[in-house]
């Protein structure tokens, strides 16, 4: 609760029921910059709260590579239905992949401490720098032999089951590997970093 | 402990630092050794010769290094 009762904040604005614009006008009177205006309007909570626990992110790593598996599940189970059964059931689990890793990916990469997956260097301090380059090069070291085996893989499906079963497999293998290469350090990140610590916490006495 | 003394919270000295405040926690468990540059800022920050800041030993506590003080006077 604000103490200066002559300048509520403008949480205690919005809630005394003034309508934004005149809330709006207030700010303004105030001398406030776009950006404070932006922030007094929707107060983000602390980062710490923001970037949630491990076991949460955790869970949301197994889900999101667990969801490729559900996806191979079901086009194995695809097979046993009519091609064109097979054709519209790949594309809805194309579709489900995508968006699903997209979901996951974005979620995580807000949670892994101020998005050091995705910020430029220059955006983070040197050891947020030092832990996303940690997590690339693990990353890298699981993409690498992944590649490699899928290519070879993909051309013996090819060859064993010529037609829209080898090419049905040949596009989970290159889904597989679009999937690592797009999520794989967020996601490696996001299972390492410990439990965040409150960002606000009392001033030693 | 030099952060207690100046009443500093973490975020405090993470925005004087620009750091990020979980940094300044790594920092102070020992779990991250830092640059030289940012060694230095801090050392800086705190007016203190880099040596008062960081050792590669652990630093003995004060009690100690009190009373072997006094013993030894």
């Amino acid at each position: 609760m604000n103490e200066d009762l002559e300048n509520p904040s403008v949480a205690e604005l919005k809630r005394s029921g003034m309508p934004p614009k005149q809330v709006l006008a207030e700010m303004k009177r105030r001398g406030m910059t776009s950006q404070e205006m932006i922030d007094a309007w929707s107060p983000k909570p602390p980062v710490s709260s923001r970037v949630g626990s491990r076991s949460l992110r955790r869970r949301v790593v197994i889900a999101m590579y667990g969801t490729y598996l559900l996806i191979a599940l079901g086009l194995q189970l695809s097979f046993v239905a009519s091609a064109r059964w097979m054709t519209a059931g790949l594309g809805v689990l194309a579709v489900v992949a995508i968006a699903g890793a997209t979901l996951s990916n974005g979620w995580l990469g807000r949670r892994t401490y101020v998005n050091a997956p995705q910020l430029e260097d220059r955006e983070l301090d040197e050891r947020l720098v030092q832990i996303k380059n940690q997590a690339y090069r693990t990353a890298y070291k699981i993409i690498t032999p992944s590649v490699l085996v899928a290519g070879p893989l993909a051309y013996l499906l090819l060859s064993i089951e010529p037609g829209s079963h080898g090419i049905a497999h040949a596009v989970l293998i290159y889904g597989f590997i679009a999937l690592l290469v797009t999520t794989l350090p967020t996601a490696v990140m996001a299972w390492r970093e410990p439990d965040p610590e409150p960002e606000i916490e009392p001033i030693p006495a | 402990m030099l952060r207690a003394e100046r009443r500093l919270s973490r975020q405090q000295l993470a925005e004087a630092l620009a750091i990020n405040y979980q940094t300044v926690g790594y920092l102070e468990r020992g779990d991250y050794n830092p640059s030289l540059e940012l060694a230095f800022r801090i050392a800086e920050y705190f007016e203190l010769p880099i040596e008062a800041v960081f050792s590669r030993q652990p630093f003995a506590p004060m009690s100690s290094q009190l009373y072997g003080k006094e013993e030894s006077a």
